[in-house]
């Protein structure tokens, strides 16, 4: 079985640990995930391959890292169970890409558009019919990029609250940034919701 | 204790009322560029790359791009308001600077304007944009920035930005409040300016040049049938900055510049000379040409000109010296073909043992500064001591005199610099004529000048030689006749009882021959 450990931290094994824990208490938790930016990468997959291969978990990923056609080939390679997955690519559209329409996939035209995040990840979750359910929001750093801070937090929040209500977990990534930047700021911000927090060393 | 302070002491301790770092700067990765802008762009900098389409404007920003991530750990942000990002970006993959892996939020950040546009309600295909639209885009432009803690921007190109805010105050506004913010971000910017025709010099508005704190003028110059791309910087506040332009080719590694043959000031001459082993020139020479200079061999065509460069090569094999030849007019295979028969050398052992290098090229196939590039190159790498530059009068079919002029004096002043004993050869239009020499201005660059002629007496074409210039030495001024022979040249007396050769007006000095016959008969008594 494989295992993804950096600097000695063995990611796998935690979320071996901490995901049934999820699950006994009910589900609905909010976990933030802070990645290094060179971690990000192996981190994410290994996160969507334990949920839905392990945990036989089935999810939303919201994606603003990589475009719907490139991410499901390497999600594969790396045995990520694809067919438990739904994604929601704010990529494509923005890199002007014209995607072709699937059941699989809603395409958002940009990170501004937070409004058509929510439902598309809303309108997933009705399919969701697994025991356990995830969503992956991939990431908060790069939906802040685009947003106000204010309205970052709002965003998160809501969607926290109706995940919480439908025993959904959430995954937030977030990718390490300088101390005092707007992503540490959104972080203190979301201290409130979170019940978890997972931080990838250096 | 009371503290005094003075005025400037004060000033100075506190390095003044801005944030400012003296010598802090973005640099483009590009060596060449970087030396022309003294360093890099001033840190916070908003820069214009204006030029027309194929110029490369978008490969340069890449690049600046994508060295400052991988060289200088600084984050980007990309831009586009006219083709997608993934064409951009496909645009890019055969370049050795382009890295995928690097397009990420936090790196390489690569975005669309038209998607932020039309996820805040603005109809981008309209030119009415507002004011709070701008401010719209100026603040999700700052948050990017900011968020991410991009120290380079690129928006390409700003002129699609300013075609949708045409009133002449917007784009006043927009580009100041777009270069004050990002200043204040300490984040550098390059604008892409699109140049479409020739009364436009820098930016289609005639607004962009005076808001952006530097300009890169691109263009596509044609040189007698021969293209090349250049850049100039035009304007860089904050920074001292060579204003000339800077050729360059786009080649898989992105922007190459033909590095530039500096006139550098010459080093002191050795007080060595360098024997020719031409029979009897190495007398008129007073021993050798000086090691470190440069010779002009003019003469009319047939006159052995190539062949006084082959025997000067000769004689520094021979000695193990390394020799380079630059050839213009003929192909390798034929110069080891006249140069086994007559000087009776094998130029392709030599080359094989590594003391010669014989470089031929079309002259019509490189532009002026690959020409130059080559010189450079080829000395550079070989460290010669023997140059023959074969032949000027071949460049000069393809380059203005103007241009010739200048490769003939950056070379010049290369060659000696690097300590090469050169010969450049040219051609004379005219059989007899010898005034070619000093027209243009050609005679005033080298060290030494050697005219090769004819000239007809009793109804023969004999050969003449003479050494016209020697700068540091004396020398034999006399005309002397010379003939090619097996071996090589053979230079032998001067004319006796004849004058007028140099002028062509040849006739028999009769009355000097019966005065030396009268002392001669005197003398025997």
């Amino acid at each position: 079985m494989t295992e993804l450990t950096i600097s000695g931290f063995n990611f796998t094994e935690l979320l071996r640990k901490r995901l049934p824990i999820y699950h006994k208490a009910g589900g609905g938790k909010i976990t933030l995930l802070d990645t290094p930016q060179q971690y990000h990468l192996p981190v994410t997959l290994e996160l969507l391959r334990v949920l839905t291969t392990e945990f036989d978990s089935s999810g939303v990923y919201m994606t603003t890292m990589k475009v719907y056609s490139e991410l499901v080939p390497i999600l594969d390679g790396q045995g990520v169970d694809v067919s438990k997955i739904y994604f929601v690519d704010v990529v494509s559209k923005m890199y002007g890409l014209e995607p072709e329409r699937t059941p699989r996939c809603e395409f958002v035209s940009s990170p501004i558009n937070i409004q058509s995040i929510k439902n598309a990840v809303s309108g997933y979750l009705d399919k969701l019919t697994s025991q356990r359910r995830f969503v992956v929001f991939d990431s908060l750093t790069t939906i802040l990029l685009y947003n106000s801070l204010p309205r970052i937090v709002q965003f998160t929040t809501d969607i926290a609250e109706h995940l919480k209500a439908q025993h959904v977990d959430a995954i937030l990534v977030m990718m390490t940034t300088a101390k005092g930047s707007t992503n540490d700021k959104l972080i203190a911000e979301l201290k409130p919701i979170l019940d978890d927090r997972i931080d990838i060393p250096d | 204790m009371a503290k005094k302070i003075q005025g400037n002491a004060a000033a100075k301790a506190d390095g003044g009322p801005f944030p400012y770092v003296q010598g802090d700067v973005s640099k483009t990765g590009i060596e060449e560029l970087d030396l022309a802008l003294n360093g890099g762009v001033p840190k916070g900098s908003c820069v214009l790359l204006a030029g027309g389409s194929g110029v490369g404007k978008t490969i340069l920003a890449m690049q600046w791009l994508f060295n400052g991530f991988k060289k200088f750990n600084e984050p980007g942000i990309y831009i586009t308001t006219t083709e997608p990002v993934f064409k951009a970006v496909n645009n890019m993959r055969n370049f050795s600077f382009f890295d995928q892996t690097l397009i990420s939020p936090l790196q390489i950040h690569m975005t669309d304007l038209r998607s932020i546009m039309q996820d805040l309600n603005i109809d981008y295909t309209k030119g009415d944009m507002s004011w709070q639209d701008v401010e719209n885009i100026l603040s999700i432009i700052k948050n990017l920035v900011e968020g991410m803690g991009a120290k380079r921007l690129v928006v390409d190109s700003v002129t699609a930005i300013c075609y949708r805010l045409k009133d002449e105050n917007l784009i006043r506004m927009f580009i100041f409040r777009l270069g004050t913010m990002l200043s204040n971000l300490n984040c550098t910017t390059m604008l892409m300016s699109e140049v479409a025709s020739a009364d436009q010099m820098y930016s289609p508005f005639g607004i962009e040049e005076f808001i952006s704190d530097g300009i890169f003028k691109l263009e596509y110059i044609n040189r007698n049938g021969t293209y090349v791309r250049s850049i100039r910087v035009v304007k860089m506040r904050g920074t001292d900055f060579d204003g000339s332009p800077h050729y360059y080719r786009i080649t898989k590694e992105g922007y190459s510049f033909f590095s530039r043959v500096e006139l550098k000031e010459m080093k002191d001459v050795p007080d060595v000379r360098l024997p020719t082993s031409i029979n009897g020139l190495d007398r008129m020479l007073g021993g050798g040409l000086f090691k470190s200079t440069t010779t002009l061999l003019t003469g009319s065509s047939g006159t052995g000109k190539s062949l006084f460069g082959l025997q000067f090569l000769r004689a520094g094999l021979e000695k193990g010296e390394r020799g380079l030849l630059l050839g213009f007019e003929e192909g390798k295979a034929q110069i080891y073909k006249n140069a086994k028969h007559c000087p009776e050398v094998d130029f392709e052992a030599f080359e094989k043992k590594g003391v010669l290098r014989v470089v031929c090229r079309f002259p019509e196939y490189l532009s002026f500064e690959e020409h130059l590039q080559l010189v450079k190159n080829e000395v550079e790498s070989f460290k010669p001591v023997r140059v023959i530059v074969d032949s000027l009068s071949s460049l000069e079919k393809i380059f203005p005199h103007e241009s010739l002029l200048d490769y003939t004096r950056r070379i010049n002043y290369f060659l000696k610099w690097n300590g090469c004993t050169s010969i450049l050869i040219n051609a004379d239009e005219g059989i007899f004529e010898t005034s070619a020499i000093t027209q243009g201005h050609l005679s005033t660059i080298p060290d030494n000048i050697i005219l090769l002629k004819y000239v007809e007496i009793e109804s023969s074409m004999r050969r003449f030689i003479t050494v016209l210039k020697m700068r540091g030495s004396d020398h034999d001024k006399t005309l002397r006749e010379y003939v090619i022979e097996k071996a090589g040249i053979h230079v032998k007396d001067s004319f006796k009882g004849i004058q007028g050769v140099f002028s062509g007006n040849v006739h028999r000095n009769v009355e000097q021959e019966e005065i030396l016959k009268a002392f001669k008969d005197l003398s025997r008594g």
